[in-house]
């Protein structure tokens, strides 16, 4: 049996010199189930309990108009706001199916297009927009949160409040967008329960499968998640509302301006990338990489979140003021290190193909 | 008034209202269609016809990386090319005919662009004469299989992206100006005596009409990739080979018969472009520009007329650039696999995709 010798041959070397310290690959699929459940399941099941419960309260708003109702809808609307921010970052899986992102979160709305239907629906009484079955068929700009927004803190949302007839037909508009809402956030959560098709790819790809043909492929969305999160928030979401100076500030272009919201919604797409970070396994391969790292990206993205957290002007008055510019600009300073230092390191450390273009000139 | 395709196809989703729309008016609509070199998880090659709505539309594997694709004018086929220094390329009809597999000779390779005649009849490719250390264009007959049927001078070294201008004639070759040798892959062999040009010839004749350099302190700003905008100005973007503390300006301007001007970005921005353009885009209009920068992750917008900075958005990895129907508005790739649209002001909004987007991508009109 040469093929047995040569293999105790093989061992025994190894056994004299010892084995090189060869770093074993990242485990893809653990990292996958960790993101899954520590971060992914329990973020879409917490915005889907923030959506019933704004369907419901926008369901008892029109059923019995005050200001405390209208207080008490806008409440669970900031609630659901703030747990979508932290699974806005996720651009795969269920919510990517039947258009559900965009219809979740039209957003940018460049060209105020988005607004322009929420408003001629109203003016015009559109029926078909008061009813959750029809609405589901129109626009995605009529049925998700920046339409909710509109319809609760928007012109004329305070008229909400009183029981008068004209406002019946806003209060129905919301109440079927709060409720077209939530089926898209159970239908996800239901996208994502164990035994899903989906969630099946996800934790076990398979080389004939359409969208991931190895748990390394699964990593490298995540990876992305993580990644364009950052750079959303960075560029996005605070880069382009402040833009170079006061003058050329587009405080209307950052998202939920209307009901404050912007900067929990900044906070609530960080605490999503850390969460991935922590949680999802990527902590520990920069960890693996280099020892200590992890912990000044997380520094650094805590630092980021509170900072963002303590902001209590509206985004129009924080664009306006100095001081708080010369702040924010720092904290894009600090979410860009964050975001080079962890993605080189996961990159390395879990073996991605990265910068197909960038490395390799031409 | 221009109408958010986003929002119009939206408004669509259901099929009933989408019935209700009359094809003309939908048509009018439809989603732009776009091709562009990519490779999958699984390190395989393609080339692919696709829209952000139903994905590919056609994809042919390729034996090894791409690069850009030229569109046939008429519409009938779109044409993929070899990275460097590779020898295919391949014409992909529109219908369901089988692609036209065709080869550089056996002396020269393909830097991986190309340019149709207005007629649709010869194609243009830069190629590599390596032997003897020069840049010629190759011509195929698009009628007869992509046979060549002859080579003119690309006046200088390392030609790379090309164009035409307006009058159909007037021929724009971006010279890189480094030298490469297939033996030696893809190593640089002459950084330090490299003088890049804007050469403008003329197609039919071959002649040379005007050839610009830059100046002295910039021979290593490779001119690279280039753009016709509106007025024939020609857009340039380059990358730069000198010492990583310089950051030299990257985007330049020309039009026929005056001097180039290249156009710093506000400091902060030439630093974050890690002095590497990727690509350059006209938009639909032609009076706005895109510049990717995939090292920096950051697209650059540029205001031909003024010849001006407009601001920037990221995108990882970031490189294929093409217009879409609107103006200010363009497609966005990414080595990360983001599909994106972004608009002058910065704005951007992606999705997620399966590919890792190769340098360059073609709006398909």
């Amino acid at each position: 049996m040469p093929v047995l010798r040569s293999v105790w041959l093989v061992l025994a070397l190894v056994l004299i010199w010892g084995v090189p310290p060869a770093r074993a690959e990242a485990d893809h699929g653990a990292i996958a189930e960790a993101a899954l459940t520590n971060v992914i399941r329990p973020g879409y099941a917490a915005f889907a309990d923030a959506t019933t419960a704004l369907d419901g309260r926008v369901q008892a708003l029109c059923d019995e108009p005050s200001a405390q109702a209208l207080d008490a809808a806008k409440k669970t609307f900031a609630e659901a706001v703030k747990r979508w921010s932290r699974v806005e970052i996720f651009r795969f899986g269920p919510v990517n199916r039947k258009r559900r992102y965009d219809r979740l979160f039209y957003w940018p709305d460049r060209k105020g297009i988005g607004l322009r239907q929420v408003q001629r629906a109203l003016a015009d009484k559109d029926e078909s927009v008061i009813l959750a079955d029809t609405l589901a068929d129109k626009s995605v700009a009529l049925q998700g949160l920046p339409a909710l927004e509109y319809l609760l803190y928007g012109d004329g949302a305070d008229a909400l409040s009183h029981a008068e007839p004209e406002i019946g037909f806003r209060c129905s508009f919301a109440a079927s967008v709060a409720t077209n809402i939530d089926r898209i956030a159970h239908a996800v959560t239901e996208g994502w329960r164990e035994g899903a098709d989906f969630t099946k790819t996800f934790l076990s790809p398979g080389p004939d499968d359409p969208l991931y043909h190895a748990p390394k492929d699964v990593t490298l969305e995540l990876f992305k998640a993580f990644t364009s999160g950052i750079e959303l928030v960075r560029d996005q979401k605070l880069g382009k509302p402040l833009g170079t100076s006061p003058e050329t500030a587009r405080p209307k272009l950052a998202a939920f301006w209307r009901s404050g919201l912007t900067f929990p919604n900044m906070v609530g797409n960080l605490e999503g990338a850390r969460a991935l970070f922590a949680k999802g396994g990527f902590a520990e391969v920069v960890a693996e990489e280099s020892p200590g790292v992890e912990n000044s990206i997380l520094f650094d993205l805590d630092r980021v979140i509170k900072v963002l957290s303590a902001v209590d002007q509206p985004i129009a008055e924080v664009v306006e003021d100095q001081a708080q510019r010369n702040k924010l600009e720092a904290l894009r300073v600090a979410l860009k290190s964050a975001r080079e230092t962890a993605s080189s390191m996961i990159a390395r450390g879990a073996g991605l193909s990265f910068g197909f273009n960038a490395l390799d000139g031409d | 008034m221009q109408l958010d395709r986003r929002v119009f196809l939206a408004s669509l989703a259901g099929t009933a209202a989408a019935l209700a729309v009359p094809k003309s008016v939908a048509a009018a609509f439809k989603a732009e269609r776009f091709a562009a070199a990519r490779m999958d998880d699984r390190g395989i090659y393609s080339a692919a016809l696709f829209d952000l709505e139903r994905g590919d539309l056609r994809a042919v594997e390729l034996p090894a990386r791409g690069h850009d694709v030229a569109l046939r004018p008429g519409g009938s086929e779109w044409v993929a090319f070899a990275r460097r220094p590779g020898r295919f390329g391949v014409a992909v009809p529109m219908n369901k005919r089988p692609p036209i597999w065709f080869e550089s000779k056996p002396d020269r390779h393909f830097f991986g662009h190309g340019v149709f005649s207005p007629d649709g009849r010869l194609l243009y490719t830069t190629e590599n004469d390596y032997d003897h250390g020069r840049g010629v264009i190759g011509v195929r007959d698009a009628t007869g299989g992509y046979k060549q049927i002859g080579e003119l001078d690309g006046y200088g070294v390392g030609p790379h992206d090309l164009a035409l201008l307006s009058d159909g004639r007037t021929l724009v070759i971006a010279n890189g100006g480094i030298l490469t040798h297939p033996d030696s892959y893809r190593d640089e062999l002459n950084l330090n005596t490299m003088q890049p040009s804007l050469v403008y010839a003329d197609l039919e004749t071959g002649d040379l009409l005007e050839e610009h350099k830059l100046a002295r302190d910039l021979h290593q700003l490779s001119i690279r990739h280039l753009a016709v905008a509106q007025n024939d100005t020609v857009v340039f973007g380059c990358q730069y080979h000198g010492a990583d503390e310089d950051t030299p300006p990257l985007i330049g301007f020309h039009r026929r018969g005056e001097q180039p001007v290249v156009v710093q970005t506000p400091s902060t921005t030439q630093t974050a472009l890690h002095n590497y353009i990727g690509s350059v885009t006209a938009d639909a209009a032609g009076g706005i520009v895109a510049a990717s920068a995939p090292r920096g992750g950051l697209i650059t917008y540029w205001d031909v007329a003024a010849r001006r900075f407009l601001g920037t958005c990221e995108l990882g990895d970031g490189c294929g650039l093409a217009p879409t129907h609107h103006s200010a508005s363009f497609l966005l790739t990414s080595g990360e696999g983001w599909l994106a649209t972004g608009e002058a002001d910065g704005t951007l909004s992606r999705q997620s995709s399966r590919y890792h987007w190769d340098n360059h991508a073609i709006l398909v009109r």
